[in-house]
């Protein structure tokens, strides 16, 4: 079933979320539909509700809607100027094509990924469930009592480090979180099978503090289309105590650098060992798995390109 | 299984029809419309030989559901050449050699189309950009580049001449 509600009180007399699939632009969801991953069963398109398709300054930030496509966020002059991690981020996601139609809700609520279980039906029918669709095992780490497929959003370490607040509702309730924490619900849940009930309205960014600096890096192994090996977004205002920095698609989750962050608001701040410190750091919280066309041990070596984030930064 | 009805206009012609909720927009445009120029690749979004406008945007039509383009303006490769003549994108795209086996040619001169359209002299990382999620395993990609360049000069003779 499709539905195409045009308003957000039609969604809200939906009984359980549970029950439906949340379909944004669809460049993640709908391959999953057709390899069998997930079920098309009920599907409610958001992108015609007005609200969730706005870009629009507000007294507390900048709001973003969850169906703003990443080609809108991208090209948004005011984004570019005042959140220019984030449109990177979304100008450096998948292909033009994608980012036409794909939306900044999908790409922060996208599935993690797994070689395991990004297969077709056929393919997976051969192995017992996975932790992600219902089962006991993780086949990337037996003994992990978790699932540990990777998170690869790109735009989900930039929405971090401006400190975004994602707007939500649960059943009727309009509700917020800090987006690393929204993010952190998503990712352990979708280590699962158990549908999510919320209904993303989109994002919320403090406005910028004066001459905060930030920037986003993104490593793949092409340079067109490609899911990344690594990303690493931060802001930093000069001067001060004040640094964010995240590195994504290392971990189920993107990962804070609180250690690196220290060393960047130090009073002088050395590119080396600031790269040295970020690499070290990233190599202690990422959890990596078997993926295709890339060793653990090349994609730790790939850490140390966070030397161009900090090159932008300093 | 329900089916809904949808309204597309396709290359100026509107046509409605009946679609199930799991047929993607390509097997619309090729099974319903009968237009095959357009071509089913991977069927997940990563070569890009499916590629049509969509509402003045490239978009995937593989991985687009028919019921989520409800309502809008697709162009295919179709609507490029009239009758007696090709469309100078396409006549770029052979004087360059830019085509062996042709299979993501209509994509990647959809996706050509699509740039030349909102940028009609576009520096080389520009096409390259814009042609990232056409994937080619046959000519590599230097004819084609080379072929949208001589599109864009084509067409500024043509827009000259009108």
């Amino acid at each position: 079933m499709y539905r195409r509600p045009e308003t957000l009180e039609e969604i809200m007399k939906i009984d359980s979320l549970k029950k439906v699939s949340i379909l944004g632009g669809g460049t993640d969801l709908v391959p999953l539909i057709k390899t069998g991953v997930k079920d098309c069963g009920s599907l409610i398109d958001i992108t015609h509700i007005p609200e969730f398709r706005q870009i629009r300054k507000t007294e507390n930030g900048w709001f973003i809607g969850a169906s703003v496509t990443l080609s809108s966020l991208s090209e948004n002059p005011d984004i570019g100027v005042l959140y220019p991690a984030l449109a990177k981020a979304a100008a450096k996601t998948a292909s033009p094509q994608i980012r036409s139609i794909g939306t900044i809700g999908g790409n922060i609520l996208q599935d993690r990924r797994c070689m395991y279980f990004n297969q077709s039906a056929y393919w997976r029918s051969s192995l017992p469930l996975c932790y992600k669709t219902g089962g006991t095992i993780c086949h990337q780490a037996p003994a992990s009592p978790v699932c540990r497929a990777i998170y690869y959003s790109d735009t989900a370490p930039a929405l971090c480090v401006y400190h975004a607040k994602a707007l939500y509702y649960k059943g009727n309730l309009s509700k917020s979180l800090p987006v690393s924490d929204f993010i952190r619900q998503h990712t352990v849940l979708n280590g699962t099978a158990e549908p999510e009930d919320i209904l993303l309205e989109g994002f919320l960014l403090p406005f910028p503090e004066q001459n905060m600096k930030s920037d986003f890096e993104k490593i793949s192994i092409r340079n067109s289309i490609d899911f990344p090996v690594v990303n690493f977004a931060g802001s930093f205002i000069p001067g001060t105590q004040k640094a964010c920095l995240y590195a994504g698609a290392v971990a189920p989750f993107p990962v804070r650098l609180e250690k690196t962050e220290k060393a960047l608001v130090s009073p002088h701040p050395d590119l080396n060992s600031l790269t040295a410190t970020a690499v070290e750091e990233i190599r202690s919280l990422s959890l990596l798995i078997k993926e295709p066309g890339i060793s653990p041990r090349i994609k730790r070596e790939s850490f140390q390109n966070i030397r161009y984030l900090f090159q932008d930064l300093l | 299984m329900e089916y809904y009805l949808i309204h597309l206009t396709i290359n100026g012609t509107k046509y409605t029809f009946s679609v199930t909720e799991e047929e993607t927009l390509l097997d619309v445009i090729r099974e319903k419309a009968g237009l095959t120029g357009t071509k089913q690749g991977c069927g997940c979004s990563q070569c890009g030989a499916c590629t049509v406008i969509l509402d003045r945007k490239p978009v995937n039509s593989c991985c687009i559901l028919a019921v989520q383009a409800d309502g809008a303006q697709i162009q295919t490769i179709e609507s490029l050449a009239s009758s007696e003549k090709l469309h100078p994108i396409q006549e770029a795209y052979i004087e360059a050699g830019a085509i062996q086996c042709g299979f993501c040619t209509p994509g990647m001169i959809m996706s050509t189309k699509a740039l030349l359209d909102r940028n009609p002299c576009p520096s080389r990382p520009e096409i390259r950009e814009a042609l990232s999620g056409n994937l080619c395993r046959c000519t590599g990609y230097t004819k084609i580049e080379q072929a949208v360049q001589t599109a864009a000069l084509k067409l500024k003779e043509v827009s000259h001449e009108s």
